[in-house]
């Protein structure tokens, strides 16, 4: 481990897991992350809208749990400057946390390859998003290197 | 077993892969990360706290990873398949980013988007239309800083 307490390529093993990370999106988030990217599709705050379209709920943006698996896997690896890949797949929707009704999303993380190309030090990451429910409803995979 | 269904992808549909917008030019504005940053609930400092971005290391305050998503807008309209008409919902059934070159608030990119890849096969919930695009991000260099791919599913 490096001194500011990231890991270093010699200390990562397949298998490694990450430090889970546990997000509360409420209602006000979806309208934040709505705002913060220009994307006003209303499946993501009007109730009535995900209603009619045979939901339970509003529910989170794809982008938005992208967002978070890319927070777990960053904040282990030391930063964004060592992310080279990421993806995620939205197979299962996610709604929000009400009151009374708390929800999580939680981004469980696994070291899943190690090896070296082009001169770095190269990490997978094999992450999953789960649901309030423990749902798996975003999985997804990183790379990134490290020292 | 019901009979496939004939292909819904036209000649028009297919002369769109390949054909790259003009490009949109976004400034990497330090409000406009700094909302983002908020929205998401990402309190680390360096993406909106230059001097944080400093005592990390780098020239300046990062992108964060997955803010290209609000970057995401071409110079000109993508055309998409119209598939004469077919098909009532469309889903985004997941993205990538590649990650080759970093840039920093204060930037300005130049994002284009292409058709990378329009298929149709049978899948468990039925006929579907898979279409995949591709954005491209660029520096001020001309130099590729990030690569973006949408995987779009129509049924």
């Amino acid at each position: 481990m490096a001194a500011d307490g990231a890991p270093r390529f010699a200390d990562v093993y397949v298998g490694m897991a990450l430090p889970e990370l546990r997000k509360e999106a409420t209602v006000r988030t979806l309208v934040q992350f709505a705002g913060a990217t220009g994307d006003f599709y209303e499946l993501h705050y009007d109730r009535e809208a995900a209603e009619r379209a045979g939901l339970p709920d509003v529910i989170l943006q794809g982008y938005l749990k992208k967002a978070y698996l890319a927070e777990a896997v960053v904040r282990w690896a030391g930063g964004p400057q060592k992310l080279r890949r990421l993806s995620a797949q939205y197979r299962g929707v996610d709604t929000p946390s009400r009151v009374g009704w708390p929800q999580s999303f939680t981004v469980r993380g696994t070291v899943s390859r190690t090896w070296e190309e082009g001169g770095e030090k190269l990490v997978e990451v094999t992450l999953e998003g789960f649901d309030g429910g423990g749902r798996l409803t975003t999985p997804g995979r990183a790379v990134v290197a490290l020292p | 077993m019901p009979a496939a269904q004939t292909s819904v992808i036209t000649a028009a549909d297919r002369a769109l892969v390949g054909v790259e917008t003009l490009p949109g030019y976004h400034l990497v504005e330090a409000g406009a990360v700094r909302r983002f940053c908020e929205a998401v609930g990402l309190d680390d400092p360096i993406y909106v706290d230059a001097a944080a971005a400093h005592a990390a290391g780098l020239r300046e305050r990062p992108v964060p990873p997955t803010f290209w998503c609000a970057l995401q807008q071409p110079g000109s309209e993508l055309p998409r398949p119209q598939l004469g008409g077919w098909g009532t919902r469309s889903l985004n059934a997941g993205t990538e980013y590649e990650y080759l070159r970093p840039v920093f608030v204060g930037q300005t990119v130049a994002c284009t988007a292409r058709i990378a890849a329009l298929q149709e096969r049978e899948a468990r919930a039925g006929h579907v239309v898979v279409t995949v695009i591709e954005y491209v991000w660029r520096d001020e260099s001309g130099a590729v800083a990030t690569r973006g791919r949408l995987t779009a599913v129509r049924t």
